[in-house]
């Protein structure tokens, strides 16, 4: 298919995507396109820097190769460097989501329907005094083809909707959304119901909930708030790229060390279908179940061919790019906390006074991690009680993965339909991440 | 049938570094084409990326008319203007030397530090054209740098970060304001007593101004779902205290002077609230002919999209005193990295800070403790709002420094 150059290592990637937007506004429809574009980005080694190249013009492929051969410096033997080594080379033709259910497939009066459908149950709640929904969908054919012989393609799609709005009852004001996505067009139907209760819950928020008492409290997180802390405050420590050339971190992380409760495993894999669904990664490495965190234990860590072979780890299908404009880095797939074995109300039993973090509007993680939850409500003598309004949650990430004191025995792995994961100049890739409630014996709440 | 054609070229040449060392070099020349057409108030849009033929894309946006997607305001019409760099940009080669240069010269300055991330250099060229006179057209060229520093004794994913967009580039300034960073990070400040104290923000920070990004919005302002809702004309906040949004070239941003419909306003400016007094929401076409409010040159969203209210760019305007002055004698606290904050819906603000450090109204101090910062909308905007300065922190940053009062607690 491609000329590669000697003395060098060159993969190219061509997407062809098909993606649907609709955007309602009260009731009026205001924007609804469908879009099918193809593009490539290639990729040079030459033993010692990369160069990339990202194009729109498919019959200029081989141009590029040639344009980054001219710059590069041949490497004689390449095919014998750690780096190159590592690549995995698979043959592989597979098209999961093609056929009549596809996205693609699917007539765009039908999408526009169902999201109709949904957004009227907006119109019903006399506090809804703005809203806008939003529905989206994607399918992504990837092609891959390396200079040591891969040749792959396969497909990946996932669609959603999410209704934002914002409510109003006297001076009070909540602003709140329902989001939900699917690897399958067809799960996206029968919510009405989730929906409504969803409307019922912030329309009590929104005339009950008053400031929080700020203060340390036994705080106990839902799936999706357990799930943006794993992402943000030990998934992001996991992306090894910030590992290499570091003996400091390399210390810090070595493998086998405790780093949370013995309750606490988390995982992260391309292999489930939704937002995180990666079968094989931009470098064309199939996707692994990889564990993070092994009953407290740090277990593994995310990598590229390139992190994998300078810590001499085995390769991990993270190698990801937004899209093709960009070179694949070190990402998250689906990423979640393993599941317990109480059921909820088990979970909240012997807490006197305490938070439940509902729904979360975003998180982040360094050292500290925030969480800020958009509905959250006290826990007293182990039962939910009233809602109360939280700026932010704050922790140190390793004294709040030892603080973990209990998991529910459900799991969920939502991802945002609009968004997903920022990383440097990569914002949003798609990502899926999740988990059960989890309780946490303290963390500050302001 | 009026026909808009929206054009969108970038242009790029990105180093990626990694502890110190170029690592690698991406090429990027991207165009993105979105045909519009109107008639009988609604709108039927088009698009491709790269080599396009106009014809094909012009009947499939008339195709898309039969979506009936309502467009109730005219198209602009009748306005020409260009706008073009005075500065080119270094060549491909000179630009690799220079960071090369660059990165030399930071290694030999700070060698218990490492940076890692993305040095780029960019011309973005934006047009839009229509069939009743709408010409216009913008290349903008920058720098981005963007570098984040670690110590070597340090496990966190970065310890300090340095990053400026801008026309400007000048090795010695940008290497003495990091060696400034590295001087203050290596200077730990323990005994960090808590209390009220000048907090110092990049002015255009979204950290501090979300609430006002939220609330200023027209339709959220309309609909009476803003703290400031019924407010107009009112005096809401300190008298010295004023926000605007901006398309001005001369605020560096790589967006162009036009939004996404094609309006733009007298000297690319409008003040939201202004002296305090509440003046206008932000709005594009549609929302400022529903509600009878300014259009705000507000319309944003992607190249081929309906246009809808983007998030403007925010301007902050000093007022007139240096950081010094405004300080008077006291020291501040400069916000390097403050993420995860939020305000609740009745205005609270909470934000925690994993970089920060004093600073005596002329240089970096030293490093304080990570922070927690709370205030309220009303207080600190108003009584505890000190001053917009009229200096930048690094000399090639157009950025002014927002000062604030807030309480500051130390993060255990």
């Amino acid at each position: 298919m491609f000329v590669f150059p000697k003395g060098f290592y060159v993969d190219v990637r061509i997407e062809t995507i098909f993606e649907t937007t609709i955007r309602i506004a009260h009731n009026v429809l205001e924007d609804l396109k469908e879009k099918e574009y193809q593009a490539a980005f290639i990729r040079l080694f030459d033993g010692k820097m990369w160069y990339y190249s990202s194009t729109t013009d498919m019959t200029s492929i081989q141009k590029e190769i040639n344009t980054l051969a001219s710059v590069g410096h041949p490497f004689p033997g390449i095919e014998k460097h750690p780096v190159v080594q590592n690549f995995e080379v698979y043959n592989l033709h597979q098209e999961e989501f093609s056929g009549p259910t596809s996205v693609g497939s699917i007539p765009k009066k039908t999408k526009l329907t169902l999201l109709e459908e949904y957004s009227d149950l907006l119109n019903h709640n006399e506090h809804i005094k703005h809203w806008k929904s939003y529905y989206v969908d994607k399918r992504e054919v990837k092609d891959f083809y390396s200079s040591k012989g891969s040749q792959l393609h396969f497909d990946y799609e996932d669609s959603g909707f999410a209704l934002y709005y914002d409510m109003v009852h006297g001076d009070a004001k909540f602003s709140d959304r329902f989001d939900t996505n699917a690897s399958s067009f067809d799960n996206l139907q029968g919510l009405s119901s989730n929906i409504h209760k969803h409307i019922l819950a912030s329309d009590r928020f929104l005339c009950e909930s008053k400031p929080v008492q700020q203060g340390s409290y036994t705080t106990v997180l839902s799936p999706l708030a357990a799930g943006i802390f794993a992402h943000e405050s030990f998934g992001h420590k996991s992306e090894s790229d910030f590992m290499v050339g570091d003996e400091t971190m390399k210390k810090e992380w070595t493998i086998g060390k405790q780093v949370g409760s013995p309750l606490l495993s988390i995982i992260d894999t391309g292999t489930l279908h939704g937002k995180g669904y990666v079968p094989f990664d931009d470098e064309g490495t199939k996707a692994k179940i990889n564990y993070l965190v092994k009953k407290g234990f740090l277990e593994g860590r995310l990598h590229s061919i390139s992190t994998a072979t300078a810590l001499k780890e085995s390769p991990t299908g993270n190698a990801r790019a937004m899209n093709f404009e960009f070179e694949p880095i070190v990402r998250m797939t689906t990423t979640y906390i393993e599941k317990g074995d109480l059921p909820f109300d088990e979970l909240l039993t012997d807490i006197h006074e305490g938070v439940y973090v509902d729904t979360v509007k975003h998180g982040s993680g360094m050292s500290t991690f925030t969480l800020a939850p958009a509905r959250s409500y006290m826990i007293r003598k182990g039962k939910l009680a009233e809602p109360v309004q939280i700026s932010v949650i704050t922790g140190n990430v390793f004294k709040t993965l030892k603080d973990i004191e209990g998991l529910s025995n459900s799991l969920e792995t939502p991802g945002f339909t609009l968004g997903g994961c920022g990383k440097m100049e990569q914002h949003p890739l798609r990502v899926s991440f999740g988990g059960p409630d989890v309780r946490i014996k303290q963390l500050h709440i302001q | 049938m009026i026909r808009d054609i929206l054009k969108n070229q970038i242009q790029e040449i990105a180093i990626n570094v990694q502890q110190s060392e170029i690592e690698s070099i991406r090429k990027k020349d991207i165009a993105k084409t979105a045909i519009r057409v109107y008639d009988q108030d609604c709108i039927g849009i088009a698009s491709g990326i790269g080599k396009i033929q106009e014809e094909i894309l012009t009947k499939k946006a008339k195709e898309a008319l039969d979506l009936h997607i309502s467009y109730p305001v005219p198209p602009e019409s009748n306005h020409t203007k260009t706008i073009q760099p005075d500065q080119l940009l270094l060549s491909e080669e000179e630009f690799l030397h220079e960071m090369r240069e660059l990165l030399n010269v930071l290694r030999q300055q700070n060698p218990q530090f490492t940076f890692s991330n993305k040095l780029i250099q960019q011309r973005a060229s934006h047009s839009l054209n229509n069939d009743v006179g709408l010409s216009l057209s913008h290349a903008i060229e920058f720098y981005r740098i963007s570098l984040l520093i670690n110590h070597q004794d340090s496990s966190n994913l970065f310890d300090a970060a340095m990053g400026y967009q801008s026309n400007q580039y000048n090795r010695t300034l940008l290497t003495d304001y990091i060696h400034e960073i590295c001087t203050a990070y290596n200077n730990p400040i323990p005994d960090f007593q808590e209390g009220n104290y000048p907090i110092l923000f990049d002015s255009s920070d979204q950290t501090y101004l979300g609430k006002l990004y939220h609330d200023l919005h027209g339709h959220i302002f309309a609909t009476g779902s803003s703290l400031f809702s019924n407010r107009l004309g009112e005096s809401i906040f300190n008298p010295l205290f004023s926000f605007f949004v901006t398309r001005s070239p001369k605020h560096f941003s790589s967006q162009p002077f036009f939004d996404l419909e094609g309006v733009f306003t007298e000297d690319f400016l409008v003040p939201l609230i202004q002296n305090g007094i509440m003046q206008t929401p932000y709005t594009d076409k549609k929302t400022a002919h529903k509600y009878q409010y300014p259009n705000t040159a507000c319309g944003g969203g992607s190249y081929d999209s309906v246009p809808t209210i983007g998030i403007p760019q925010a301007y902050v305007p000093s007022t007139g005193k240096t950081t010094k002055e405004i300080l008077q004698g006291e020291k501040g606290i400069v916000i390097v990295i403050a993420s995860g904050g939020d305000f609740t819906p009745d205005g609270h603000f909470a934000t925690p800070v994993q970089l920060a450090f004093l600073y005596d109204g002329n240089h970096l101090v030293g490093r304080l403790p990570q922070l927690s910062l709370s205030s309220e909308l009303y207080t600190m905007f108003g009584d505890h709002f000190m001053g917009v300065s009229s200096n930048p922190l690094f000399p090639l940053d157009d950025s002014r420094q927002t000062i604030l009062r807030m309480n500051v607690k130390k993060i255990d």
